[in-house]
């Protein structure tokens, strides 16, 4: 029944081993072998007797990980949480695969990450952005196994600049903005994302993360020709068609009628009214023919005043963007690129 | 003629250094009816002339001459015929849509002399036009004559024209047909006696615009 847990507890932690890299210490090797035929006591002699050997940090950090695999198969979890927080310290981004490792393991080692101080999983993500513009900076990940005070800092041969200082446990999302302490964009070049963190025993952990910044200029916003939606509408309509012009002819004729008849002098006879006969006729020929032609355009008061009020809004628009962009043109936009990681 | 060769000049020169223009420059026919001191003393005739007009923006500028041969109606009378020349100058100001206040001249001559009463006069009054149409107006005037003298002498203290007025043509102002009809009475009086003359005067014509 004990070989069976044993070969189950297997199972669930293949990747654990098959993803290393490839080993050159030939104890270490056997150890591996060992621990594949689940020979737990041989994986424990041949783990110890690698370490006492001339290890790289990562087959170090191995054999620690390998003796935690087998102190916990064969349940000796004080062995086995004490070689994982061996493993965590020489390899602090070491994790395991909770989908492949058994619970029990993996609460081991959780339990081992409970009990040292690191800074894992120190990622500074690629990003884009206006320096000083409020939101805006490049994203600070990690994670701090224990209760310590965090200062993180970014660092560039003489400047060192506060990112955040706080007391935490646990993951930590920062963003740093890219500014001075004068709120002038930071220099273009290499920066060190520095994050220290002090632990109530006095113990410390420092881990680092490279960065490229380079500085560009801002986009700036392209003046609009015409707003979104909104189209202009035409200043003219045409009107129906109406008798509207033979009447206004006939009124007018009728006027210059009725005055010259009105104002004709007693003593003088009256007029033939054949001049005012031809003027009138002329005016009551065109008023008929304007009836049956199509109307002139006429202005569209209320489009007009639409249109004014739309072009208003556009040139106030493209104002607002010409202030904009003079104040864009007075940014700097940086790009944060990590380059190389490593801790101390 | 000299008069209104220098009126001519002064309206070419006022156009040519003015910007946004219109002139129009136009010939045209014209019918009258003449009618001085009584019922019998009645004339009428056919004429025949040209006009100039600059409109510059709010300003406009008019001027007429119409040559008229004019026959007594009755013709047992022993009226005889003669000729006018009738020369009508105008500034306008447009004060509101459409309606111009006009400022102006008004000079009639009379060949052979005698035959009828020259005359000069200032006028003002308004002018009052309406778009019916694509290019087409119809308007409306009234003058007053003020300050009439005659060659006969006396006075006339209540004199009008009243006018009616169409123009018709394409909207791009190349050409236009014009009809000009003009209403004037003249209450004239010599020493108190009463002398009025009325004339009726419509000119139907053609104007190039350029």
């Amino acid at each position: 029944m004990r070989r069976t847990g044993l070969s189950l507890l297997l199972t669930l932690i293949p990747a654990a081993l098959t993803a290393q890299e490839i080993v050159q210490n030939a104890t270490l090797r056997q150890a591996i072998q060992a621990y594949e035929a689940l020979d737990f006591p041989r994986v424990i002699v041949q783990g110890r007797a690698a370490l006492r050997q001339r290890l790289t940090a990562s087959e170090r950090a191995r054999a620690e990980e390998l003796l935690g695999f087998a102190f916990s198969a064969t349940n000796q979890p004080d062995s086995a949480i004490a070689a994982f927080k061996e493993a965590i310290l020489l390899d602090p981004n070491r994790q395991l695969d909770p989908r492949r490792v058994s619970p029990r393991i993996t609460g081991y080692f959780n339990a081992a990450l409970g009990q040292v101080l690191v800074v894992r999983q120190l990622k500074v993500d690629t990003a884009r952005f206006v320096s000083g513009t409020p939101g805006s900076g490049a994203a600070i990940r990690f994670t701090v196994t224990s209760p310590a005070r965090v200062r993180t800092r970014a660092i560039s041969g003489n400047n060192s600049l506060l990112i955040d200082s706080s007391i935490v446990a646990g993951t930590l999302n920062l963003r740093w903005n890219g500014t001075l302490a004068n709120g002038d964009p930071v220099p273009a070049g290499n920066w060190t994302i520095v994050v220290d963190a002090i632990g109530t025993g006095q113990n410390t952990y420092s881990a680092s993360q490279e960065v490229q910044v380079t500085a560009g200029a801002v986009d700036t916003v392209p003046h609009l020709t015409a707003l979104p939606g909104y189209t202009e509408l035409p200043e003219t309509e045409i009107p129906p068609q109406s008798g509207r012009p033979l009447g206004i002819a006939l009124l007018y004729s009728g006027f210059a009628g009725a005055g010259a008849l009105a104002l004709n002098n007693g003593d003088l006879g009256t007029s033939t009214g054949r001049e005012i006969g031809v003027a009138a006729g002329a005016a009551l020929i065109t008023g008929f023919v304007m009836m049956l032609k199509k109307p002139a355009p006429r202005p569209a008061l209320g489009n007009i005043q639409y249109n004014r009020l739309l072009r208003e809004q556009l040139t106030r628009r493209n104002n607002d963007i010409t202030q904009q962009n003079a104040q864009l043109r007075r940014q700097v936009q940086l790009t944060v690129v990590p380059v190389a990681r490593g801790t101390r | 003629m000299n008069r209104v060769m220098v009126l001519t000049s002064l309206l070419a020169a006022t156009g040519a250094s003015a910007r946004a223009q219109t002139v129009l420059l136009g010939v045209h026919g014209a019918l009258g009816d003449y009618r001085e001191v009584s019922p019998n003393l009645r004339f009428r005739g056919t004429g025949i002339g040209g006009s100039l007009a600059l409109h510059v923006g709010r300003f406009s500028a008019e001027g007429a001459v119409t040559r008229m041969s004019y026959d007594p109606r009755d013709k047992t009378g022993g009226d005889s015929s003669f000729e006018s020349s009738q020369i009508d100058a105008r500034l306008g100001i447009d004060v509101a849509s459409g309606l111009t206040a006009e400022f102006g001249l008004l000079r009639r001559t009379v060949d052979p002399e005698l035959s009828a009463q020259e005359m000069g006069a200032a006028r003002i009054g308004v002018r009052y036009s309406k778009l019916i149409g694509p290019g087409a107006t119809v308007g409306l005037r009234g003058n007053y004559l003020a300050g009439a003298k005659f060659t006969g002498e006396g006075s006339a203290g209540l004199a009008f024209e009243l006018g009616l007025l169409v123009s018709v043509g394409p909207q791009n102002g190349r050409y236009r047909l014009t009809a000009d009809y003009g209403f004037q009475r003249i209450d004239r009086k010599v020493g108190g006696a009463k002398v009025p003359i009325e004339q009726s005067l419509v000119r139907l014509g053609v104007a190039v615009g350029f």
